[in-house]
């Protein structure tokens, strides 16, 4: 189980981009994929809502920064209509210029205060506030949530994410330290090389303890000391820094008329990777399972949470169903152990992630299933295709049949996956193919984004850092061009000095041996773009 | 006040000496950083939060020309203190039944308050009477010790307290115990076998709570009010009580040469502030505790100890020689054992001869000039005379120096008032005695608790400083007969039935020990 840390916010600036004069388009802040209303979807479904279809319904950001979560929504949902508000005018003027560059229709983008934003937004089916809530005053605070209430749709869903106890405790610490060390006012240049002299003290003075205590903060200081000088400004400059535990902050949204529907890193939910001694001790002490997770909290020194709400009174199922899964589709980076394995007889098979968990069975339906989820990724495949893939894997020459019995056990094959991280969930059919076209093309938003970074944002709403060829070549996916034509761009590009390739370890600009290894490079990463969900055609 | 409603009155908060508050001490370290403190025999010491005397009452049996007050909240403690001192017949000291909020100038003015346990589980608004009191009742050159709980050990516990919190509020204070230590070892259980920094650092502080009595467990975790603050916010608000920071209770945790030469570097590059530079201590240790000395901020203070002022107070050092690899007089390094399990090596004749005569010497304090004299003695070379002279008493004086700021061997302001060695009719204190009537903890005169054995219990009861060996032994001869005496498992090598020879030889013993505890009087 890995656990999310705070990630840097969403109405933070970054000054790098700032600091690129080559930037067309400043577009710091990124997608975050748990906050995507597919994901929400996804969760409500599982826990037994029928949530608004994500390719028609209306989703506000509260905090959208310069829209690197919100655009791509907006982009992939064509159908569906978006509005972004952020304080700053600055990162919302560069916002609009995305916008305005992909010429969506379907979003709009305000510069507000989030204590003056009332009814005249209209309603949404999801609501996403992330990076704002721990970073803002208590009556902001209130207001957030006050928003979600009256905004949201009677089946709609809010994603709200906050800095929590225990985890936040240690932060704390370093915090005071650096507030102490480092008070505000002044030159910012200055008091940031007194945040960095207190914390290499820190980190040197701590190295000569020999406690846990000393070991953990000086990785709390390490982490920090590693992460740009943005994130530092943030995390531990900012006025207002307010964590809080799990159940307070459930206890608020309860008083705000919302009740806890989930968590969006969903298995973080599920007690069960702790295996089965302490999951029974923790159901023994909780009354419910708000204080469950507040244990599991505890025992994994959570410092940050995506906490999925919806309205009081809507009726949830915690107990998770294989039925639910009938309108979802379920990915997953899965590899079998033994290749290719052995599906047919009860021989157990394990499957493994990049993480190294692993999915384990010996029933021939969930073994054939898994290895189809295997072979598909990066695709998401819904149930009903499991099922057919898994019949055809199993039969002589005609497909197997399926018992009842044995989809109910796939299904809860898949629900374990889910809960333990292994397999993802999506309401939405994917919007990229898996396999390279004779003209592929990518997102105009990808395109756009290669012009001025390496960093792009895939179908899967994640960011996707590329090397400095596939940067180049992802520009003229634009599906006018075969791949004879982009090997003459690239080539090019190479004799211009755009792009510099090596040859036998020398650099080199033209040549049969360059248009060789040029060939080769251009398949790899249309691959590439394949295997990472960008390719759109 | 409804008694029902106070905790304090249902769960007494287990009472006890405490070292680190008495005027002796906090006189020491006031006259060590330039002050002039009144001496511990004749002065008036406030305790605010004296529960039931266990601090208080043996300081005022010990320091007959001082007087004492001592407040607390809970009638029902107040009452059991009153009971000891009329016991005792203590004439000077005074127990009141008030609450802090409510008191005021009628106290009069006083050179030492303590207040300890109290600060961090009292509302905004009695923290800061507190502190009030601790100028408006304090005479000019006087001390208050003040304790609290800090971060960042506290962000931790908090996060225990925490946990506990899910625990029922309902139910005896028994119940709620329970089910708090049945929730904090199954805590316990499962971080056991998780060896990430978190999951050990949990586990130590688990243990530690729960090794913790039941009382302690209650007030600490179970108690609504309990604010920790950094160090750095209690010094402010004693400077906006126009106190000032005079140092802590334990000296040698204000110096940062006790964490290593680099960590002393770097945190002089850093800040010259006394504050800070605790500050930054108290994050590098995870300090949750603080004792902390306070005086008016018109008091001109040393930052650093003052050598001349040493040669008024006292020193005591439990050390052990643990390796020489030659005579005392000679130049081969020998090492030392602190109490604390410090190790501390030194080549030096006069050094080495004077960490061994503080550990020949405890529990007995030593003036600077005995030390001089004997470390004279110990280090005259074949044929020459002890050299006493005021160069030699110099170092002894830099050493000593050295030796508390390192944590090595404790300063105080008043000579013993015990002895170590067994008269003809050996006395303990009348407190001790009547302590040991109930009690397996006894207070000595190190303002200390000694725990004893029920035969050292019984002994020590006999100690009225009426009887000589041979009626001691007529007595415990009696006590045997009657059963009062186990002599458990032979322990003196004596048999189970104890013949008078054996017993005359166990009373030596007894003796010995109950001496070496600092419990004989003179």
């Amino acid at each position: 189980m890995t656990l999310q840390s705070p990630t840097a916010a969403s109405h933070m600036s970054d000054p790098s981009a700032a600091a690129n004069p080559y930037d067309e388009v400043p577009y710091p802040s990124k997608p975050l994929p748990p906050s995507h209303p597919d994901r929400l979807a996804a969760v409500a479904t599982l826990f037994g809502m029928q949530p608004p279809a994500v390719d028609r319904c209306r989703v506000l950001e509260l905090g959208c920064a310069t829209g690197g979560n919100l655009i791509p929504m907006a982009e992939r949902h064509p159908q569906s209509t978006f509005v972004g508000v952020d304080y700053s005018q600055v990162q919302i003027g560069a916002a609009r210029r995305m916008a305005d560059a992909l010429s969506l229709s379907n979003l709009e983008l305000r510069q507000a205060s989030i204590t003056d934003l009332g009814d005249e937004l209209g309603k949404f089916d999801y609501i996403i506030s992330h990076g704002v809530f721990s970073w803002v005053a208590p009556p902001v605070q209130d207001k957030i949530l006050e928003l979600c209430r009256n905004l949201l749709h009677e089946h709609g869903v809010a994603y709200v994410s906050y800095n929590i106890f225990p985890g936040w405790h240690l932060r704390s610490i370093i915090r005071e330290l650096l507030w102490r060390h480092a008070p505000p006012g002044g030159d910012t240049g200055e008091r940031l090389a007194r945040a960095r002299s207190l914390l290499e003290f820190l980190s040197t003075a701590l190295a000569r303890q020999q406690s846990p205590y000393a070991e953990l903060l000086k990785r709390q200081v390490d982490a920090i000391r590693g992460q740009p000088e943005g994130y530092l400004c943030h995390e531990d400059f900012e006025t207002d820094n307010h964590p809080l535990y799990f159940h307070e902050f459930v206890a608020r949204a309860a008083a705000g008329g919302l009740q806890y529907l989930g968590e969006a890193a969903l298995a973080t939910m599920f007690i069960s990777s702790f295996g089965p001694a302490i999951e029974r001790q923790v159901m023994r002490l909780s009354d419910d399972a708000i204080s469950a997770e507040q244990h599991l909290d505890v025992l994994r020194n959570r410092a940050f949470r995506q906490t999925l709400l919806c309205h009081e009174g809507i009726p949830l199922e915690r107990h998770v169903t294989p039925d639910r899964l009938k309108t979802l589709y379920v990915y997953g980076w899965l590899r079998p152990q033994n290749v290719p394995p052995d599906l047919k007889t009860t021989a157990v098979e394990p499957f493994s992630d990049p993480h190294g968990r692993t999915i384990s069975s010996p029933a021939p339906v969930v073994k054939a299933a898994l290895y189809h989820l295997a072979n598909q990724w990066p695709r998401a495949v819904s149930f009903d295709e499991l099922v057919s893939a898994a019949a055809r894997l199993l039969g002589n020459g005609s497909p197997a049949v399926i018992s009842p019995f044995e989809r109910e056990g796939l299904g809860d094959n898949i629900v374990q996956g889910i809960a333990s991280g292994l397999i993802e969930p999506t309401s939405a059919p994917d919007s990229f193919v898996s396999s390279v076209s004779s003209q592929p093309r990518v997102s105009l938003l990808s395109r756009l984004e290669a012009r001025s970074s390496k960093v792009v944002t895939n179908r899967r709403h994640q960011s996707v850092t590329l090397d400095a060829v596939t940067q180049n070549i992802i520009r003229h996916l634009d599906g006018e061009h075969d791949h004879e034509s982009l090997l003459r761009g690239l080539v090019a590009s190479v004799e211009r000095g755009d792009v510099s390739i090596l040859v036998g370890g020398i650099p080199a600009t033209s040549g049969e041996a360059v248009s060789g290894v040029l060939h080769d490079t251009l398949q790899q990463s249309l691959r590439t773009l394949a295997a990472n969900a960008l390719l759109v055609a | 006040m409804s008694s029902a409603a106070n905790p304090y009155d249902e769960v007494p908060f287990p009472s006890q000496p405490l070292p680190h508050s008495q005027p002796a001490r906090l006189g020491a370290i006031a006259a060590m950083f330039g002050m002039q403190p009144t001496p511990a025999d004749r002065c008036r010491v406030l305790e605010l939060g004296c529960a039931t005397g266990g601090n208080l009452i043996p300081l005022a049996d010990r320091h007959a020309g001082s007087t004492f007050v001592g407040i607390d909240y809970s009638q029902v403690q107040i009452d059991a203190a009153r009971r000891v001192a009329r016991a005792l017949g203590l004439a000077n000291i005074e127990l009141e039944c008030a609450s802090i909020a409510d008191l005021g100038d009628e106290l009069g003015t006083f050179d030492y308050i303590i207040c300890h346990g109290v600060y961090s589980w009292v509302p905004r608004d009695v923290q800061n009477k507190i502190l009030w009191l601790c100028r408006t009742a304090l005479n000019p050159q006087g001390v208050a010790y003040v304790s609290y709980n800090t971060y960042p050990a506290w962000h931790l516990r908090l996060l225990v307290r925490q946990a506990l919190g899910g625990c029922s509020r309902q139910g005896s204070s028994e119940q709620r115990l329970a089910q708090g230590r049945a929730l904090l070892e199954w805590l316990s259980s499962t971080m056991a076998s998780d060896q990430t920094p978190f999951g050990r650092l949990l586990t130590v502080e688990l243990d530690g709570i729960l090794r913790q009595p039941g009382e302690y467990l209650f007030h600490e975790y179970f108690e609504s009010d309990n604010k920790p603050l950094y160090f750095h916010e209690l010094a402010r608000r004693a400077a906006e009580a126009e106190l000032q920071y005079l140092g802590d209770a334990v000296p040698s945790r204000m110096f940062a040469a006790n964490y290593g030469p680099a960590v002393e570097q770097r945190l002089l590059r850093m800040t010259d502030d006394p504050i800070a530079t605790e500050q930054h201590l108290d994050v590098l240790c995870n300090r949750g505790v603080r004792r902390t000395l306070l005086c008016h901020r018109e008091v001109a203070l040393s930052r650093r100890p003052l050598a001349d002022r040493f040669l008024e107070l006292y020193f005591c050092g439990q050390i052990t020689p643990e390796r020489a690899e030659g005579p005392l007089r000679s130049w081969t390094p020998a090492t030392f054992a602190a109490q604390d399990g410090t190790k501390i090596t030194h080549s030096a004749p006069l050094v080495k001869a004077l960490l061994d005569y503080f550990g020949s010497q405890w529990p007995r304090s030593l003036s600077i000039d005995e030390a001089t004299r004997a470390v004279a003695e110990l280090v005259a070379a074949e044929g020459h005379p002890p050299d006493a002279s005021a160069r030699t008493r110099q170092l002894v004086i830099q050493n000593v120096v050295q030796f508390v700021a390192g944590g090595l061997v404790e300063p105080t302001s008043a000579p013993d008032s015990f002895t170590t060695s067994v008269g003809l009719r050996p006395r303990a204190s009348r407190l001790a005695r009547l302590q040991a009537q109930s009690s397996k903890g006894v207070t000595n005169r190190r303002h200390e608790t000694v725990h004893l054995d029920d035969d050292s219990r019984r002994v020590l009861g006999y100690l009225d400083g009426q009887r000589d060996r041979e009626a001691l032994l007529a007595a415990l001869v009696q006590a045997l007969e009657r059963g009062e005496l186990t002599m458990a498992g032979g322990r003196f090598g004596v048999g189970a039935l104890g013949g008078s020879r054996e017993l005359a030889v166990a009373i030596a013993q007894w003796l010995t020990q109950l001496a070496a505890g600092a419990l004989l009087v003179d």
